[in-house]
């Protein structure tokens, strides 16, 4: 397994620009102050009415063309179907989506598998949301989800590769607790490095 | 965790005969079953390279099996996967979907539309001119060889760079005196520099792909030979500039700015080359003149890319190139195009790259381990390529040597080359002048027993030394993970000192004779621990890795921990140094006029030895001791951004960031707890008594810095290093402009606290200059 994540990471690296947790846009979270110290969200919503969104977990093949379809739109090198249906074969249950009405807005791909033998480690491998839909939390939600169950199954820590240059991620999971646990050189073959973020839940 | 795997392998329907598609043993007139699976894993890229065989529609009866296909599938239900054992993530990530545009390389829409040249294909059609190359062509080819090296030295595969250049499949073919030349050198320089980073051991993946795919890098051709064919064509180049002397003729001096252009490209390619070959024998002198005649040659290079013939490499063109030569050897999923180096761009490559091998053959000079330790350390602040920092590796010959495996030939004359333990053991004694090692003559120094015991600890401490060494051979990010494992072997040669240093303290108690003695081993050992402890943190801002909520803990460990002890450290090694110095004067005057020496004595009054070095830490922990304030009354006014606490936990996140330090007996880890309590205990007083705190902190350390600052030298003087920790002049000096800088903003923050705040680190990668946003 270990050198199926190596390996893994490895791909990413080869498909150009790719971003392992799909590319937000820039705006999509507002700047400045996402949480004060108690905790509070000072995100301004969204305009007009907000309709509600539906949060479920992975169910059958029938959900994965939106999820790849989702997925496909930020990724400049595209991954094949024996990717998806790698994790989401192996860890349905950590594999979560958001529906607005019947149109599927954002999904979610992880695993959670020992490393070393030793730690019990989660790795989100894939993140995306609807353009249409941003600003709204639904990637926040949607990690959150994923984070609570993987702890709920015991992980040890929660760990992901982005850009360095992926400001949007980055803060997304910096609010969440992730910090950044390694510097990758050239990780990505247009030479762009890549962080390592973890969070430590034990 | 197994989760539950909901692809459950269907049984497949009875086979007739299982029979892999791959599998050539089987005759072509057996029948084909009506479904055909492959045993175990298809692999990937197993297509015959080189010569075509018989076509497949000869080899294999085909049958069309889609009806029968569609009609198995209906027996699995939704969800359900015909999976394969070893079909992993590996697998899935290396797969791809024939007649995928975006995944299918093969299609011809995904070909530029045509087939791509080989070396034989271009030579049939005449597309690849072997002989009688004109001068922009050869000035062309010749800088897009070089820019394709340079890629490769920046972490791309030779098969999408270098290798791209057709000329090099089969060098022996061409005709033309230059191109021939140079390509045989081209591949001769691919040699040496993989046997350099193979030696060095300092790269990882995302440095250097060492692949050679097969090819022949001209082995029965030797260097010597390489360089005269050079050697040949350049003199022929030099009769040309001789001839077209005439400064009126616009013909002559076209011709003499192509035979000077290219002159300049084939001298600069032979002494490089050379240069390598000589520094890898050891031979420094000739090394160094190698390098210096091929920077002479830059400069003509750089005003001379213009005169080769501009190519668009994606399309054919007249030079030989071909973007996709290779993609056969490569991996479906590899992108499928590298983009290559500008040619402007490669020149000051190479340019850095000859200067910087310069640079470290200086460290051949160095006599001790301090001072080579310092250059080390020096070498790998300015960014290098990995050649130069290979090439380090192998020049320091003490290092070098150790790491031989012995019954290899290493091309290194071992009879002048002293011994790294003892280098080590110089350094204890310069450090803390360890009776151990200075009164080796006087009991009880000078049993055996007590020789072999510290023998024996110096030929330990030579595995992390020399790691250490290593370490900053490797790049910037690696390092830091390095400095975590290296701080585990430090913690195993610690308990060994400790061991001996109980043991020497205890039989030199009792009795006359020189000093007793103390921790010093331990201490010389501590010295370089903490030093690295520093380092590690330190790093992690360089390397953009902190948060801001983190600053409190970070600048905390380091003002309240780290630099204390160093100071402490070399307090002790300062203070056993001139006591070692004042008993051996006193030997040394002992029957001489009493009052003569005591006025003697008064007049030289000696520096204490690391005095620069303590006010440099003592610098430096008052500028964290400031950050430290600063954050804490930052937080408090609510100025930092701090995570949403349903997951994040900081003692855990304490624990973790410090996790590395946990192997160290000395000194121990500084419990969450302690922190939280200095920090709850800080955050008591006002937020402008911090801020004002904090400015006199800043205008302290300032204060500090300055009194040194005058006695540093330069960066470009990195070889006169005096074996201290001292940093050079432009470093402190930025630090003065930071502390200045800091203790202004904290003394406005101070008063107007609404103020927001950001973090710069363009002056300094590693302490920043708070902003007022």
């Amino acid at each position: 397994m270990e050198e199926c994540v190596t390996a893994f990471q490895e791909h990413l690296s080869l498909t150009e620009g790719t971003t392992s947790v799909g590319a937000l846009e820039p705006n999509s979270i507002k700047d400045g102050l996402y949480s004060n110290c108690h905790g509070l969200s000072s995100l301004e919503p969204a305009r007009g009415p907000c309709p509600p969104i539906d949060y479920v977990v992975y169910s059958s093949e029938l959900n994965m063309p939106d999820i790849i379809r989702l997925i496909q739109r930020d990724l400049s090198e595209p991954y094949s179907i024996y990717t998806y249906r790698y994790f989401i074969h192996n860890w349905p249950h950590l594999c979560y989506m958001a529906r607005v009405g019947s149109e599927w807005v954002g999904a979610i791909v992880c695993k959670l598998d020992y490393h070393k033998k030793v730690v019990k480690r989660g790795y989100i491998a894939m993140l995306a949301v609807d353009s249409n839909f941003r600003k709204r939390r639904i990637g926040s939600t949607l990690v959150t989800k994923a984070i609570q169950a993987m702890k709920e199954l015991e992980a040890d820590e929660i760990v992901l590769e982005t850009e360095i240059t992926n400001k949007p991620a980055l803060r997304l999971y910096e609010n969440l607790g992730f910090v950044r646990d390694k510097r990758l050189f050239r990780y990505y073959l247009n030479g762009v490095d890549a962080l390592r973020l973890k969070l430590w839940l034990k | 965790m197994e989760g539950p795997c909901p692809s459950s392998t269907a049984q497949p329907p009875p086979l007739t005969a299982p029979t892999s598609p791959l599998d050539l043993s089987h005759s072509a007139s057996e029948p084909a079953p009506t479904l055909s699976l492959s045993n175990g894993r298809c692999a990937a890229g197993s297509g015959r390279l080189g010569g075509p065989g018989p076509p497949l529609t000869d080899l294999y009866q085909w049958r069309e099996i889609t009806q029968p296909f569609l009609e198995a599938t209906k027996e699995l239900v939704l969800g359900e996967l015909l999976h394969d054992d070893m079909f992993g993530l590996f697998e899935a990530m290396s797969a791809i979907e024939m007649m995928d545009p975006k995944m299918d390389a093969g299609m011809l829409c995904n070909r530029q539309n045509r087939k791509p040249h080989s070396f034989h294909t271009a030579k049939e059609s005449g597309y690849l001119q072997l002989r009688a190359i004109e001068s922009a062509h050869q000035i062309a080819i010749i800088d897009h060889t070089l820019a394709c090296l340079v890629t490769w030295l920046e972490g791309h595969s030779l098969a999408q760079t270098v290798f791209t250049n057709l000329y090099l499949h089969s060098p022996y073919e061409i005709d033309d005196p230059i191109i021939k030349a140079s390509s045989i050198l081209t591949l001769k320089l691919i040699d040496v520099i993989r046997d350099i980073l193979s030696r060095g051991s300092v790269y990882e993946e995302e440095d250097f792909q060492p692949l050679v795919y097969n090819f022949k890098l001209c082995e029965d051709i030797s260097p010597l030979k390489a360089g005269s064919m050079l050697r040949e064509v350049e003199d022929d180049l030099q009769r040309v500039l001789r001839n077209t002397k005439s400064k009126t003729d616009a013909q002559q001096s076209k011709e003499h700015a192509m035979a000077s252009a290219l002159f300049a490209r084939i001298r600069f390619c032979r002494m490089f080359y050379l240069a390598l070959i000589s520094l890898v024998k050891q031979d420094i002198p000739e090394g160094q003149r190698q390098l210096s005649s091929a920077l002479e040659q830059v400069k003509t290079m750089a005003s001379s890319t213009h005169l080769g013939t501009q190519v668009d490499i994606s399309k054919e063109n007249p030079i030989g190139f071909e973007r996709l030569a290779n993609q056969r050897l490569l991996p479906p999923t590899f992108p499928r195009y590298t983009e290559i180096k500008s040619n402007e761009a490669a020149v000051q490559f190479f340019q850095r790259t000859a200067e910087h091998l310069l640079e470290a053959t200086n460290v051949t000079q160095l006599n001790t381990f301090p001072t080579v330790l310092e250059f080390f350390i020096n070498f790998s602040a300015h960014p290098t390529c990995v050649v130069s920092r290979s090439m380090l590796q192998l020049l320091y010959q003490p290092l070098y040597m150790m790491s031989q495996v012995p019954g290899v030939t290493c091309p290194v004359d071992k009879k002048n080359v002293p011994l790294f333990q003892d280098l080590l053991k110089d350094a204890c004694r310069a450090f803390i002048a360890p009776p151990a090692l200075t009164s080796t003559s006087y009991p009880p120094f000078n049993t055996i027993e007590i020789k072999n015991s510290v023998d024996s600890f110096f030929n330990q401490c030579c595995r992390p030394m020399g790691l250490l060494l290593q370490t900053f051979g490797h790049n910037q990010a690696r390092r830091r993970d390095k400095i975590a494992t290296l701080l585990e072997e430090f913690a195993a040669i610690q308990e060994v000192s400790d061991k001996l240093d109980d043991m020497l303290n205890s039989m030199s108690q009792s009795g006359d004779g020189p000093r007793p003695h103390m921790l010093f081993f331990s201490t010389w050992l501590l010295y370089h621990v903490l030093r690295l402890m520093v380092r590690y943190l330190l790093s992690g801002f360089e390397l953009e890795l902190y948060s801001t909520h983190e600053y409190p803990y970070l600048y905390w460990y380091l003002y309240e921990l780290l630099f204390p002890w160093l100071i402490t450290c070399l307090h002790r090694a300062d203070t056993n140094l001139v006591e070692h110095e004042q008993l051996a004067e006193s030997l040394r005057n002992a029957g001489k006029n009493k009052k003569k020496v005591k006025n003697a004595n008064k007049k030289k009054a000696t520096p204490r030895p690391y005095s620069k070095e303590i006010t440099l830490f003592q610098g430096k922990a008052s500028l964290c001791a400031g950050y430290f304030k600063l954050m804490v009354a930052l937080k408090k006014e609510s100025k930092i951004l701090v995570p949403d606490p349903t997951f994040d936990n900081e003692a855990v996140r304490y624990e973790h960031r410090f996790l590395p330090f946990a192997s160290l007996f000395t000194p121990p880890i500084m419990p969450y707890g302690q922190f939280l309590e200095v920090h709850d205990h800080t955050a008591k007083s006002p937020s402008s008594e911090l801020l004002l705190a904090a400015s006199k902190d800043f205008l302290r350390s300032r204060q500090i810095f300055e009194t040194i600052l005058t006695s540093l030298v330069p960066a470009s003087t990195l070889n006169s290093s005096v074996g201290q920790n001292l940093g050079n002049a432009e470093d402190v000096a930025s630090l003065v402009s930071i502390c200045k800088n800091n203790c202004v903003v904290a003394g406005i923050l101070s008063r107007d606290s609404s103020r927001n705040v950001s973090f710069d680190f363009t002056t300094n990668s590693t302490f920043p200059s708070v902003k007022i946003t």
